[in-house]
């Protein structure tokens, strides 16, 4: 198995370079659509994309397998990617989130969407930080609700059902104009 | 009402898919510029002098005897220097400091006092007394004598 193989690659000084090349081949995609569906845009992404890989070659030595590989690289790429938006919020002069969202969309270059695509992107943002997590994860990610499971340790059900609540409560969002 | 966005078309989640995820885009050749970008700077890091010296046990264990030497060992050699010691030139207070802290468990420092003609705390005269006089009180006393001759000797 490819997470077996990596992991075997980077406990070794030998072969940690290794190890971390495989790791960005198997997993740089899957991240980037991770942080992208929290930030929106490309430019953003790109830059907390780099971050976290960076973080995660320092931190190799510190990974002790009690947790899958993808779990780790997960939550290192949701704390970059919350802490920039926090950060980008804090900047003076920032307007509303909402229409934070709507100008970076709206300026990227790398999203062709129009304004009812924005309105969809903040009615995602609106969510329950719970939903909002589950849903980015089966509609960004295409996660199998199994693995959804075994990363944020909730039963297939209880995610089955926010998924459903959250794409209600976008339903609703967008109708109420 | 939002005409930009009619109700019908949010009726399936095939259609959130379809919105959103088809729309956005990822410059050409982005993964691949990426990761040869990230390697380099791994590569870099990987080879940079600082990390491999920490990671080198022998820089540690240097580390740790330069630490040993420095704080345990160095001040002790320069305490115990066996450099002669030239008795009559020991300002008198300094002699019986060191008398009184090296030996002050078996000897009587009344009987001490008595020999310099002083008390405790007081400052003793060593010029009124002769070197044998200070031998005779301290080989009385029940210190060892061969480390007292050793110490007087150095």
């Amino acid at each position: 198995m490819e997470e077996d193989q990596i992991i075997t690659l980077i406990r070794s000084d030998r072969t940690r370079l290794r190890g971390y090349e495989l790791l960005v081949d198997t997993y740089q995609e899957r991240l980037y659509w991770h942080i992208r569906g929290i930030l929106g845009n490309h430019d953003d992404t790109n830059d907390v994309l780099q971050n976290t890989l960076i973080k995660v070659w320092k931190g190799l030595t510190s990974f002790r397998g009690e947790s899958r590989l993808y779990t780790w690289l997960y939550r290192i790429a949701s704390n970059e990617a919350f802490t920039f938006l926090q950060r980008e919020k804090r900047k003076p002069g920032t307007v509303t989130e909402e229409k934070l969202i709507y100008q970076k969309l709206d300026s990227d270059p790398y999203f062709d969407g129009n304004e009812a695509m924005i309105r969809l992107w903040q009615a995602i943002d609106k969510l329950p930080e719970k939903q909002k997590e589950v849903f980015r994860l089966k509609y960004f990610e295409e996660m199998k609700y199994q693995d959804m499971s075994e990363l944020l340790s909730t039963s297939v059900g209880a995610l089955k059902a926010s998924y459903h609540h959250a794409v209600q409560k976008i339903k609703e969002f967008l109708q109420e104009d | 009402m939002n005409e930009k966005y009619p109700k019908n078309t949010m009726n399936k989640q095939d259609d959130l898919q379809e919105n959103i995820r088809e729309r956005m885009k990822v410059p050409e050749g982005y993964f691949e510029a990426n990761k040869v970008r990230i390697m380099q700077m791994a590569a870099q890091s990987e080879k940079s002098p600082l990390r491999l010296a920490w990671r080198q046990p022998l820089i540690w264990l240097s580390a740790a005897a330069v630490l040993a030497l420095g704080l345990f060992i160095l001040p002790k050699q320069f305490l115990d220097t066996k450099e002669p010691v030239n008795l009559e030139a020991l300002p008198t207070a300094a002699i019986v400091n060191y008398i009184d802290k090296e030996y002050a468990y078996s000897l009587e420092e009344n009987l001490l006092a008595d020999a310099m003609g002083t008390l405790p705390g007081e400052e003793v005269l060593w010029e009124g007394l002769s070197e044998d006089e200070i031998i005779d009180f301290l080989t009385d006393s029940p210190v060892e004598e061969s480390i007292l001759y050793e110490e007087y000797e150095n």
